[in-house]
């Protein structure tokens, strides 16, 4: 076998992968379903055991800097037969990734808890200064005509909504334990 | 050069072409948000106008989402200094990602287009089914589309 035709296989080999990976590498999922770390979970039908754990979650104080109160971060919607769904939570409707189901043939929990995102742009140009109120030096306020935001609580709530998926969902991966009996 | 050397580079290439290729899917791969702090050398002024026909752009390409209008917030300063009475765009200014300081005697455009942010979440049962009309996720779409179509329009020297 020749030389050429050696040289001639690399750059095959060469061109595949690159071909593969461009076709692949570039269709980058919209949602991942794998192992990375989830900022939101859209539940339905918890089991009632662990309710009671997982409302003490959501009842407790913040604990990222800046974040807006937990309230703001869920929203849980409770369906029992014959009755208008009673609801918890303040996250706003606009923020809501599904929409809650109808009252018709459900019964239990919807909820909404987190934002449900993670931070994904660019800054332009590049070398811009970076004004992330965790890095930042001392302020120098914008002389502006609307008022001064000096934290930027969404990318804060998005750390906080990150914690709140965490501890809700150790709670929900837990094997059950039974009850004790009377 | 013998087979194995040959084999070997040929292996290298391919590993480093595969690098190179991952690096640059995710460079081409259109953000959900662009943070602007563009002086005008950033950004020329004869920009602008295509800059904001896409902001404008009226209903957005994605099924359910927002007007655009409530998925930026621009501001222009001379000096350092906001110039006329309020922001273009009307995002909630809790959803910027991040303040609204600039540098000292910064002349240009600030602030944000899109959401800036990629959905992460996690259905409990997985089978809950798809509800594609509430907003928030047609409005992450939305901003991505923004973000391609003023992308295009920067990198168009």
């Amino acid at each position: 076998m020749g030389m050429k035709t050696h040289v001639l296989r690399a750059v095959s080999l060469f061109s595949a992968t690159s071909f593969g990976l461009i076709i692949f590498g570039c269709s980058k999922p919209e949602r991942l379903d794998g192992d990375e770390q989830k900022h939101g979970l859209i539940l339905r039908n918890i089991p009632e055991e662990k309710w009671n754990r997982i409302l003490e979650v959501l009842n407790a104080d913040s604990v990222t800097p800046d974040a807006t109160p937990r309230k703001k971060l869920f929203r849980i919607k409770t369906y029992t037969s014959g009755n208008p769904p009673a609801e918890m939570g303040e996250l706003d409707e606009e923020m809501l990734l599904g929409e809650f189901p109808s009252d018709q043939g459900f019964k239990g929990h919807a909820v909404q808890i987190g934002l449900g995102v993670k931070p994904d742009f660019d800054t332009y140009p590049a070398s811009a200064t970076r004004f992330a109120s965790e890095t930042s030096p001392a302020p120098s306020p914008e002389p502006s005509a609307t008022p001064i935001t000096l934290h930027a609580h969404f990318k804060q709530n998005l750390k906080e909504s990150q914690i709140m998926v965490q501890k809700v969902d150790a709670i929900l991966n837990e094997t059950s334990t039974p009850s004790p009996s009377p | 050069m013998n087979n194995t050397t040959l084999g070997v580079v040929a292996v290298a290439a391919a590993g480093a072409g595969a690098v190179a290729t991952l690096a640059l899917s995710d460079l081409l791969t259109p953000k959900y948000g662009i943070i602007l702090r563009a002086t005008d050398q950033d950004i020329s002024p004869e920009k602008w106008p295509a800059i904001e026909a896409v902001l404008a752009r009226n209903p957005p390409v994605t099924p359910y989402a927002n007007a655009r209008v409530s998925l930026y917030r621009i501001r222009e300063f001379k000096d350092g200094v906001a110039q006329g009475n309020k922001d273009d765009g009307e995002m909630v200014e809790t959803q910027l990602l991040e303040d609204r300081r600039v540098p000292e005697h910064f002349t240009g455009h600030a602030f944000q287009i899109g959401v800036g942010a990629i959905e992460r979440s996690k259905k409990v049962p997985s089978q809950t089914p798809e509800m594609p009309q509430a907003h928030f996720r047609p409005n992450l779409l939305e901003s991505k589309e923004m973000v391609k179509e003023v992308t295009a329009i920067l990198e168009n020297n």
